[in-house]
């Protein structure tokens, strides 16, 4: 964090004397933080107390009736807890793959040993330009059930029998996050390699004089000074990872076998929108919003993100 | 690392060729999608997508109708230019300003706002979907480009980028 610390003392601004209080130490945070809380109070807060308001209500049209704890109660059931496990094992999925994976490739193309280099970032990034529910129509045609679909084909290429991707769980894990990894790879790569471009090139010359290899300075160095852009991804990850939905519509809109493609977004729009249970829908959100809440509250309190500037 | 440093070729070319195979899966899906673009789409719905040119089933049609009976395409494209370029401008503009604040400044209610802008980033939009609807209807902003752009402008991810990674 000495690298953070060093930034923000050279960016303070100085004290600008006579140019009214607009410009005062004191009063231009909360300027520039304004349109923020604005946005937050008006697009955030009024519609997230509407929904705490609605998961204690049974929404019927016309008229709503204060129901207590019952769409709490509903909670507990076989459908729910199958959301809440493959969204988290996707989660989990998405952060194995999509932190180191992203960061190796982001050093190895940050080197001018690297010949194509170019060509390999903008190769990796065109799948981020895409929409997911687009690329989810190839991507169902390319595991499609039928020997003859390219999946398929390449299974039966290296040996292996082919596969009815969309029919069991592990194979519809499979087909999410690597949809998910397809889409992100070069979305972090390129958060690394802005972090990289930031490392001073003095470190890694004095190191070599020093002799320190390649992994030495991975380690000692990259790695460190890469910490805020990992915390970044991470953070994001577990956001995205809980908050999917579309990776698993494109599969299976919102009817999978045996619920094998049932997240937790997947189950609030199933019976808020589908079953016309707002109610009941709010509750699963507040849940969900109150899990992703607690588990980055204690991530970012681990990796020290609250740091207090001086 | 820094290209300063040797690497046995061997090595390299390992790590090349590694590159070359997630080059390949990153654009095959591309290469699957203009291909399926060119073939009708019953004999995709009945045979899948298979890798054979099979060139007396390839035609341009599909891209006929896009832009013929379907001239409605061009104003959806239209739709989405005006959207993302006010919508990227002003989200810039407003989310570096707060990102600015977060990162450089220490003032009271810092760290408040900071697990606000996590708090934004965490819902999911299906959540808040119905309020938010009924809120742009009473704005009188239904129909309107505004209606999208708004309350999407100060974005919570680049604020967060932007006072994480300064």
């Amino acid at each position: 964090m000495e690298n953070k610390l060093d930034y923000s003392i050279q960016a303070v601004p100085q004290k600008r004397k006579g140019n009214g209080i607009i410009f005062s130490q004191k009063v231009a945070p909360y300027i520039f933080v304004s349109p923020f809380i604005l946005s937050f109070l008006i697009f955030f807060l009024y519609p997230s107390i509407s929904t705490i308001i609605m998961s204690f209500q049974e929404v019927l049209p016309g008229e709503t009736k204060f129901i207590g704890i019952e769409n709490y109660k509903k909670l507990l059931n076989p459908h729910f807890y199958a959301a809440l496990r493959n969204t988290t094992i996707y989660t989990i999925w998405t952060l194995i793959i999509l932190i180191p994976l992203p960061l190796v490739l982001a050093v190895i193309l940050n080197s001018k040993a690297i010949p194509g280099r170019n060509f390999f970032r903008s190769a990796y990034f065109i799948p981020a330009l895409t929409s997911t529910i687009v690329v989810g129509v190839v991507f169902r045609l390319i595991f499609g059930e039928l020997e003859s679909a390219p999946a398929n084909t390449l299974l039966k290429w290296l040996g292996l029998p082919a596969q009815q991707w969309t029919m069991h769980w592990g194979t519809g894990m499979f087909l999410m996050v690597f949809l998910a990894s397809w889409k992100w790879l070069g979305v972090n790569i390129l958060y690394f390699l802005s972090g990289l471009q930031n490392i001073p090139k003095e470190l890694y010359e004095s190191a070599e004089i020093d002799g320190a290899g390649m992994f030495r300075k991975f380690f000692n160095i990259t790695l460190p000074l890469l910490k805020p852009v990992v915390i970044y991804v991470l953070t994001i990850s577990i956001f995205g990872g809980f908050r999917m939905y579309e990776e698993s519509f494109v599969f299976w809109q919102n009817q999978s076998p045996g619920d094998i493609g049932l997240t937790l977004v997947g189950y609030i729009y199933r019976e808020g929108f589908i079953n016309n249970d707002m109610g009941f829908g709010s509750a699963i959100g507040i849940v969900l919003l109150i899990i992703v809440f607690v588990i980055n509250i204690i991530q970012l309190k681990a990796t020290g993100a609250f740091r207090k500037e001086g | 690392m820094t290209g300063t440093a040797k690497i046995h070729p061997i090595a390299k070319a390992i790590v090349v060729l590694m590159l070359l195979l997630f080059a390949v899966v990153a654009l095959f899906p591309f290469f699957a999608l203009l291909l399926a673009s060119f073939k009708p789409s019953t004999e995709l719905l009945r045979y899948g997508l298979n890798l054979k040119l099979q060139a007396h089933l390839l035609s341009l049609k599909n891209y006929i109708y896009l832009f013929q009976d379907g001239a409605k395409y061009l104003t959806w494209y239209k739709n989405s230019l005006i959207i993302t370029a006010v919508g990227t401008v002003l989200s810039l503009f407003f989310s570096s300003m707060v990102g600015y604040a977060l990162a450089v400044y220490d003032f009271k209610g810092r760290n408040v706002i900071f697990i606000l802008v996590l708090a934004v980033m965490m819902i999911p939009i299906e959540i808040l979907m119905l309020p938010l609807y009924k809120l742009m209807v009473s704005f009188k902003m239904i129909n309107t480009y505004w209606g999208v752009i708004v309350p999407t402008m100060v974005a919570p991810v680049a604020i967060f980028f932007l006072d994480n990674t300064h």
